[in-house]
């Protein structure tokens, strides 16, 4: 952090894409894994198909998401992963929310 | 619009936060329930079919621990690929897992045939050490 940017509010260095709640709940869940399925984050997130559908899309057009479609036996399943354009920009806007909560040390906890 | 002019407030970065942290137990406990049961599955197939190797003549042992090593290592593997999520760091723990179980494995096996072939008292304990790295896979994935 230069000396001009320790006297901007950390709040200019949160990441519009990730901001977003829903957004950030699914980043936050597929921080912690190396790929989950779609039905899977859905479910921890708490959204709809429709609902995720929307945010993986504007996930993915950021370059945050990878989505990779596939088969196990014969169902189709859709794998969802972070880039590490999407796992970068995360911690950056951890390390935000963090200087932004007024405290530190938290990022292992929150990604592990 | 008031929190896109001020930002959110250390309370709602608070919340955030906590929300990471629980989205982060779900994949977790999620992930860790499989892969324990996966590499336990692996440990303790293994165990049981290594002496097998050893202890019956050369043609039966081998013509009984072959199949039914396939069709376990099948069953496990197709259970794997049903799952809906893989933790962060997953893949190297099961590159360790196997490759410490592959050198035992093989280490145990050459020593077996030239210097102990039959004798129970190797095989039986080497199914154990042979099983291992399963095992312990197992116990640090539960963990983590």
């Amino acid at each position: 952090v230069s000396r001009l940017d320790a006297h901007v509010h950390p709040r200019h260095r949160l990441d519009e894409v990730i901001h977003s709640p829903v957004r950030f709940s699914i980043v936050a869940t597929l921080a912690a894994a190396d790929r989950a399925e779609f039905g899977f984050v859905r479910d921890t997130v708490e959204v709809s198909d429709s609902v995720l559908s929307k945010q993986v899309a504007i996930l993915d057009g950021a370059g945050y998401l990878k989505v990779k479609k596939g088969y196990v036996g014969k169902r189709p399943r859709t794998w969802l992963s972070l880039s590490a354009a999407g796992r970068a920009a995360f911690q950056a806007h951890l390390a935000t929310l963090d200087a932004i909560a007024g405290r530190s040390g938290s990022l292992g906890e929150t990604t592990r | 619009v008031a929190a896109e002019v001020t930002g959110p407030s250390a309370e709602h970065a608070r919340v955030a936060l906590a929300d990471a942290a629980r989205a982060s137990r779900s994949v977790a406990t999620g992930e860790a329930r499989w892969t324990v049961r996966y590499l336990t599955g692996f440990g303790l197939t293994i165990a049981i079919l290594f002496p097998v190797v050893g202890l019956l003549p050369s043609p039966v042992g081998t013509s009984i621990f072959a199949p039914a090593w396939v069709a376990v290592v099948t069953v496990l593997v197709r259970y794997g690929r049903r799952q809906p999520v893989t933790r962060l760091g997953q893949g190297r723990l099961m590159v360790i897992t196997f490759g410490c179980w592959a050198v035992a494995y093989a280490g145990a096996l050459v020593i077996g045939e030239k210097l102990f072939a039959g004798n129970p008292a190797y095989w039986i304990p080497m199914a154990l050490v042979v099983a291992a790295p399963f095992l312990a896979g197992a116990w640090l994935a539960g963990r983590r």
